[in-house]
């Protein structure tokens, strides 16, 4: 038998014990409960198999014949046929997708397919037996696939291509459709356009819609400003704490978004400190000026402006300053230097920083959440009509829809204009030669403007440590451990070690969560990266667009079109912990792509085909060559990906439940009863916590880059050019 | 143990090769004989690489097939085809010590990791890196890397071994020391291989045939002398040797055609005819093929001026100035003429050929 007959045959018996020893649906208790081995055979936990004979689920029989069609082909004597083995997986899959949306909890979801086939028994959602069928079935659709030479007959790549597709199809394409389907949902229960047109021309849609684009903007040309500012200060000027500055560029990735919103309401709040400095000193009497948009213009500044920062130190630094020299050979004084070369060469950097800043903005959801008052913006407005009283998941689909269209618009629009140039400027780089000094009122401008920033943020991070530790910051500051106990006590009782405190199965399951996701995001993400770097396929571009395309799609909206897709069969996954680990790794699976393509283009291809010419087939050359080399872009996935896992609030509020809750939730739940102490107490133990993790794999990576040190100069991109 | 050679025919029938609007391989038909080192030779960009690559299984051929053995394997990845290759730049782990390198294309077979040990030693000891095995490359000079390379690429004892450009990265001296011991390698082993070089020379020393390629086709295939001797084009006389080229015609054929009268200016030469059938020709004229002379000693000697000349130790190159046509010739030292000169050229017919002019 062929290597290819063996596979198929491996594909096709793991379908069948799919199809015969595991529970068809979803099962109460949870697949890893085991609980449905007591009982194996009742409708409940019954195998696919057993539904169709014993339970009356006539309509699953095309499945097992498809598949016992392909078992026949797999023994045929001149191998199998690559059409046949094609056909049987794909019928099988789109059909199982098929019975799945046609049959839900009430029997047949659209009446014409009742009168057309008579009444038929319900179905809840699918479960581990019908994912391991359907998976199966992609699997043989692939090895049919690679049978007819796809990728040249490699079916591990076709297998990949499958697997990611039908990931991103499913995780991102599919939910994010349903909120457009959602939004044109009539009250009747049918679906029109003209429902959708109303709702996305409502006033109230637009009102929201304007109060975020303005703050948006307000943000992303503060952002970007005060990030000029500190690359310059960086770059540009004598000032000594760099590393600060690099701290700095670090806290908002560890820090749960709306921290810094509470910071800001244990300064400015009507019990803060410096509101009562204020009452005080000056007779300002308190006020809540900080709920609305200025607090929110405040806190996303000084959350946002890091990343600024980060973006604008590479175009200050790709500004090279023999430019600027020959600019100042031709008698230009500094300030034209400045105004007709360091300038223009940094617009399209500076659109750049605007525009992340713009998106940071409109995704933000933890900071409105806490500090918005009754400046609404759309990401908490979605998340009201969802959980709130309202419950109109219309309007949440339109302010959906309204909010996707803003991010979408902000990527096309830097993919398009701005992509481009700013790697055109950027190829500059690498010149030698002193940069021009600032001229003096540009340099004292940049001091005045960074400098009391700088002091703002580390008061803030200052008043977030304290906070934990004092009764009730600014009414009652007797130093207590109060909070800490409260979250985090342990007891020792005769059973041994109690966790009494009442952060810590918020925290267990956020960590287990975290380190389940992280893993996979990895995976995913560095596929798709080998897959985008490495691989020519058909469809590859529309491929690349879709990924890329989830960068910009904000957390609320992965929410929301998560509970619309996920809460009904045939995938029914809220309420249940696997939800929130789909949610991390597609979520943060941008950000492992764009590390996998990074390193990826440092190591010189020929290695790879080298290691195809030495017998090893693509899924060996990964495994023994790409991996090993790729190191550090699974070292920063990974550790990106834990990091996010934990802090992130926006998509995974929506899909928490008692039984999974996140560390995020319980905080923002704790500020919402304004239980500031517990609140800050859990959010500086988070901060430290990933501090510790961050620091321990840097420690770790840092040790073995030391002992690999010998391999390091030669080991990426050996590459000279070939003729 | 030891390294054997299963060599074995390569065919190539109407490959064609597109990337998009370019057509990089034009449909080549070519036969290599097993046992037989075949370069393909040609400038940067006329599909050298991309026709290895065609056999070597990294790129699928657009239209035609590929033979390896008598076996169509134009389907068949790289991995399931008995070849290896040399890359241009090497391609050695950088992650994995000099033992590993060589030995990572038999961990995929059946043989215990002793007889893979065994195997590798074998393969650095042909290749004279015996003691390097716990070496990473990067610790490794440029030479040495080649070895290992080449080395890695022996031990699977493929039935076709490939080239890509493997010298182009060291420097002369080396250059030729490096191609003298793979020649002998494959001599030795009676392997047959396929060798991409843009550089002539190196084509010239190490081939049993040459393939010279242009513009994705094949322009001549021949032995050195052949092609030197016999060009069947322009492209091949001026890229082989770096030939003169100068325009003349046809006045006169002798009665078998075997024989041709070439005018060129007052004078006339005769020439083997060499199948040409228009009367433009160039005459080629090799550098090396012309003796000067102070004073006209024969009729048939050309009269040139002196335009440049160069004294490079060994030898003296010249520019000459003959009848509006500069020539460039070699000339060795004893003789002198200085610039301004006014010389006689005799043109030596065992190094003269005719090609046709369009
Ligand atoms: N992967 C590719 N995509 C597009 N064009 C290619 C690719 N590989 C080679 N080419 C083109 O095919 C032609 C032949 O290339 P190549 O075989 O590398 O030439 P050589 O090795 O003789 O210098 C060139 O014009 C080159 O630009
Ligand atoms: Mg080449």
């Amino acid at each position: 038998m062929s290597r290819q007959s063996r596979h198929i045959l491996l594909v096709l018996i793991i379908a069948w014990l799919g199809l015969v020893a595991l529970p068809w649906y979803g099962v109460a208790a949870g697949f890893w409960s085991f609980a449905w081995l007591a009982a194996p055979t009742e409708s409940a936990n019954a195998s696919g198999m057993v539904q169709m004979i014993a339970h009356g689920r006539h309509w699953l029989w095309p499945v097992p014949v498809l598949l016992a069609l392909a078992l026949t082909e797999v023994f045929r004597s001149s191998g199998p046929r690559s059409w046949v083995i094609t056909w049987c997986g794909g019928l099988a899959l789109a059909y199982l997708l098929l019975q799945g949306f046609a049959l839900g909890l009430k029997g047949w979801n659209f009446s014409s397919l009742e009168t057309l086939f008579g009444p038929a028994s319900p179905q809840i959602g699918m479960g581990s037996g019908a994912f391991v069928v359907g998976t199966a079935c992609l699997l043989l659709l692939s090895a049919g696939l690679a049978l007819k030479g796809y990728m040249r007959g490699d079916v591990f790549l076709v297998s990949s291509i499958a697997v990611v597709v039908a990931c991103i199809g499913l995780f991102v394409f599919f939910p994010v459709a349903l909120i457009l389907v959602e939004a044109a949902l009539t009250p009747e229960g049918g679906y029109s356009l003209v429902a959708l047109a109303e709702r996305l021309f409502s006033a109230d849609v637009w009102s929201v819609t304007w109060n975020s684009l303005i703050l948006a903007v307000a943000v992303g040309l503060a952002t970007t400003l005060l990030g000029l500012g500190f690359a310059l200060l960086h770059k540009r000027t004598g000032f000594r704490a760099k590393g600060l500055l690099r701290l700095l560029a670090i806290l908002p990735i560890i820090t749960p978004p709306f921290v810094i919103g509470l910071g800001i309401i244990l300064l400015f709040g009507r019990n803060g400190m410096a509101t009562w400095l204020l009452n005080e000193f000056l007779g300002i009497p308190p006020s809540r000026w900080i709920y609305g948009f200025f607090g929110l213009l405040l806190v996303q500044t000084l959350a946002f402006t890091p990343i600024a920062y980060l973006v604008l130190i590479g175009v200050v630094d790709g500004i090279s300053p023999s430019m600027e020299e020959a600019a100042q050979t031709l008698r230009a004084n500094r300030w034209r230097t400045f105004k007709t070369v360091t300038w223009p060469l940094m617009r399209p950097g500076l659109a750049n920083a605007f525009l992340i800043g713009f998106v940071e903005s409109l995704a933000d959801f933890g900071n409105p959440l806490v500090l918005g008052g009754n400046y609404d913006v759309l990401s908490t407005d979605i998340f009201f009509a969802i959980v709130g009283s309202q419950n109109d998941p219309g309007r949440a689909s339109a302010l959906s829809i309204a909010l996707l269209f803003l991010t979408l618009s902000a990527f096309v629009l830097q993919r398009q204009w701005i992509g481009k140039k700013v790697y055109t400027t950027i190829s500059g780089k690498g010149d030698s030669g002193l940069p021009a000094p600032l001229p003096v009122g540009v340099k004292r401008l940049v001091y005045w403007a960074t400098m009391p920033w700088l002091a703002f943020t580390i008061l803030l991070y200052g008043i977030i440590l304290i906070g934990g530790f004092v009764k009730s910051l600014g009414i009652d500051n007797t130093p207590t451990l109060q909070h800490y106990v409260t979250a985090f006590g342990i007891d020792w009782t005769e059973h041994g070690l109690l966790w009494s405190g009442r952060a810590w199965p918020s925290f267990f399951t956020t960590v287990e969560l975290a380190a389940i996701a992280a893993p996979l995001t990895a995976v995913i993400g560095l596929l798709t990266a080998y897959l985008l770097n490495r691989q020519r396929f058909i469809g590859q571009s529309a491929f690349e667009f879709i990924t890329m395309l989830s960068f910009a799609i904000p957390g609320t909206v992965i929410g929301v079109s998560y509970i619309l897709a996920f809460n009904v069969p045939p995938i029914e996954l809220t309420g249940t912990g696997l939800i929130l680990i789909i949610c991390f790794v597609f979520r943060n699976m941008p950000v492992s792509i764009r590390a996998g393509l990074a390193t990826m283009a440092q190591i010189d291809k020929s290695l790879d085909e080298c290691s195809l010419m030495l017998r090893h087939g693509s899924f060996a050359t990964i495994r023994r060559v790409v991996l090993p080399l790729l190191r550090p872009a699974i070292v920063a996935s990974l550790v990106y990906a834990f990091v996010r896992a934990i802090t992130s609030v926006s998509a995974v509020i929506f899909l928490v439940s008692a039984q999974y809750n996140l560390a995020t939730a319980y905080i923002v739940g704790r500020v919402e009863v304004s239980d500031f102490g517990v609140a800050i107490a859990y959010s500086s133990v988070l901060i430290l916590f990933m501090l510790l993790a961050i620091g321990l794999i840097q420690l770790g990576v840092g040790e073995q880059r030391r002992a690999a040190r010998r391999t390091a100069p030669a080991a990426l991109g050996i590459g000279r050019g070939t003729t | 143990m030891s390294i054997e050679s299963r060599s074995a025919a390569v065919r190539l029938q109407a490959v064609a090769k597109r990337f998009g609007a370019v057509t990089a391989v034009d449909d080549i038909d070519l036969l290599i004989e097993p046992g037989t080192l075949v370069t393909l030779l040609g400038p940067s960009g006329c599909g050298k690489t991309t026709t290895l690559r065609m056999i070597a299984g990294l790129e699928m051929p657009t239209s035609g097939s590929v033979f390896i053995g008598g076996k169509d394997v134009t389907l068949l990845p790289p991995n399931e085809r008995d070849v290896s290759m040399v890359f241009q730049s090497y391609a050695l782990f950088p992650h994995m010590t000099v033992m590993e390198n060589v030995s990572f294309g038999l961990r995929e077979s059946n043989l215990s990791r002793e007889a893979q040990r065994a195997k590798a030693q074998e393969g650095l000891a042909l290749v004279g890196l015996t003691g390097f095995d716990d070496r990473l490359p990067s610790e490794l000079s440029g030479g040495q890397q080649q070895r290992v390379a080449v080395a890695r690429a022996l031990v699977l004892e493929p039935q076709v071994l490939l080239f890509d450009e493997p010298l182009s990265n060291l420097d002369a001296k080396l250059r030729r020391k490096m191609r003298e011991d793979i020649r002998e390698i494959q001599l030795k082993l009676g392997l047959t291989a396929v060798y991409v070089t843009h550089d002539q020379e190196e084509a010239l020393a190490v081939s049993d045939k040459i393939v010279v390629m242009n513009k994705g086709r094949i322009a001549q295939e021949g032995t050195p002398a052949d092609l030197y001797q016999r060009p069947a084009d322009a492209f091949v006389a001026d890229f082989i040797g770096s030939a003169n080229l100068v325009p003349g015609e046809i006045v006169a054929r002798d009665r078998k055609k075997k024989k041709v009268t070439v005018g060129l200016g007052k004078s006339k030469l005769v020439l083997p005819a060499n199948g040409i059938s228009g009367d433009k020709v160039f005459l080629v004229i090799r550098p090396s093929g012309v003796l000067l002379d102070g004073k006209a000693a024969k009729s048939d000697s050309l009269p040139a001026k002196v335009a440049r000349a160069t004294y490079l130790g060994s030898h003296w190159e010249y520019t000459l100035d003959a009848a509006g046509q500069s020539i460039f010739v070699i000339q060795p030292v004893g003789k002198r003429f200085t610039a301004g000169a006014r010389v006689y050229m005799q043109l030596d017919p065992a190094q003269l050929a005719l090609v046709e002019r369009s």
